[in-house]
């Protein structure tokens, strides 16, 4: 049985489904098996990172029961997703409650499944967390994204799921709050540091995860140390 | 400015800060913090929440929607350590930073040097 990974924020544009799906690639070039999950059916983003555009078979229609959870899995080039539809019409019908029972099923068959929650603290973002053992925080460095974060952590802590760490992302100005005093509000420890970037516009442009796209780039090598943290964290002993 | 109700704390700040070359004022509650601001503009404000009279929730409030107060850093610096008394601060209480007691010296030092310089912006 794999585990369970939340990437969650208070408060959107702060860029967790890109975390999210570059934590997935980057744990898959690590060889853990990992699938990368749209939890954000409202608002969908995860097929345009990936550059899925047309899924066997879409979150929302495994949400609606017309589809297996295994069908939804497809291969984004280096990574497992399982992506969302855009379409307003296939918001009808669904059944978020089901979702948990997807990641659990998951579960069984990779070592990691990501979640790209929904942004803020509403009935589904707290689904999606419900149905993951373990968090990772994403949030930029400003007042508001902290005092979001810190939302989270208290309804993270009280449906079970334990916190893994934060990343802090779309840092380099000099007016961002620093890391350290971050992780001192927070009270939890920063896995990861990103830098805003062209990069990273460029890669949405695309339709490639970072770490696919540009490899070798920076930005990219600093995603795949956020990976190689979790993953001391996910297996500490190994 | 320290504001806290109990004399040993303003003490051992206000010995800590002077250490450091910063000019310390002191209040022992809300109410004095707030009459002093009629006269004095500090820097940064570090403002206790439990206080008698006023919690420093309270405190932060008046500063901040005071258009001739609301420009000055404030931290609270407090035993209350959960998630939801910092979002209080930093929300209801419109405050800039919230520091949990207890805090090693080091750190407190560079949390009071950052909100100096460059105290974050909403």
């Amino acid at each position: 049985m794999g585990t369970s990974i939340a990437v969650a924020s208070g408060k959107g544009g702060v860029g967790k489904s890109i975390i999210a799906a570059n934590l997935g690639v980057s744990l898959s070039k690590f060889k853990v098996s990992t699938v990368v999950v749209d939890g954000n059916v409202e608002g969908a983003s995860l097929g345009l990172i990936t550059g899925i555009k047309s899924p066997p078979a879409s979150i929302h229609e495994v949400l609606s029961g017309k589809r297996s959870i295994y069908d939804a899995v497809v291969d984004a080039g280096g990574v497992k997703v399982v992506v969302g539809d855009v379409a307003i019409e296939s918001l009808r019908d669904i059944n978020f409650d089901i979702f948990e029972k997807a990641v659990e099923e998951l579960s069984k068959k990779y070592e990691v499944v990501i979640v790209d929650c929904p942004p803020g603290l509403g009935r589904d973002a707290v689904t999606a967390l419900s149905a993951c053992e373990q968090v990772i925080l994403v949030l930029t460095p400003d007042i508001s994204a902290v005092s979001e974060a810190l939302k989270t952590i208290v309804v993270a802590k009280k449906v079970g799921c334990i916190i893994l760490g934060a990343v802090v992302n779309k840092t380099g100005s000099k007016y961002d709050i620093p890391k350290e005093r971050i992780s001192d509000i927070l009270g939890i420890e920063l896995i990861g540091e990103i830098r805003e970037d062209e990069a990273v516009k460029k890669s949405l442009f695309e339709g490639k995860p970072l770490a696919l796209h540009k490899p070798s780039s920076q930005l990219a090598m600093e995603l795949t140390n956020v990976a190689a943290r979790l993953l001391e964290r996910l297996y500490p002993y190994k | 400015m320290i504001v806290d109700d109990e004399p040993d704390i303003r003490y051992l700040l206000r010995k800590m800060l002077e250490k450091e070359g910063y000019e310390v004022t002191e209040a022992r509650d809300g109410r004095e913090c707030l009459e002093k601001l009629k006269k004095e503009r500090p820097d940064l404000i570090l403002l206790d929440i439990m206080m008698p009279g006023m919690f420093g929730w309270e405190v932060s409030r008046r500063i901040k929607e005071d258009e001739a107060t609301k420009s000055i850093p404030v931290a609270m610096l407090t035993v209350r350590t959960s998630e939801e008394d910092k979002v209080k601060s930093l929300e209801e209480s419109l405050a800039d930073w919230h520091i949990s007691k207890p805090m090693d010296r080091e750190k407190l030092m560079e949390t009071i040097k950052w909100l100096l310089e460059t105290p974050p912006k909403r």
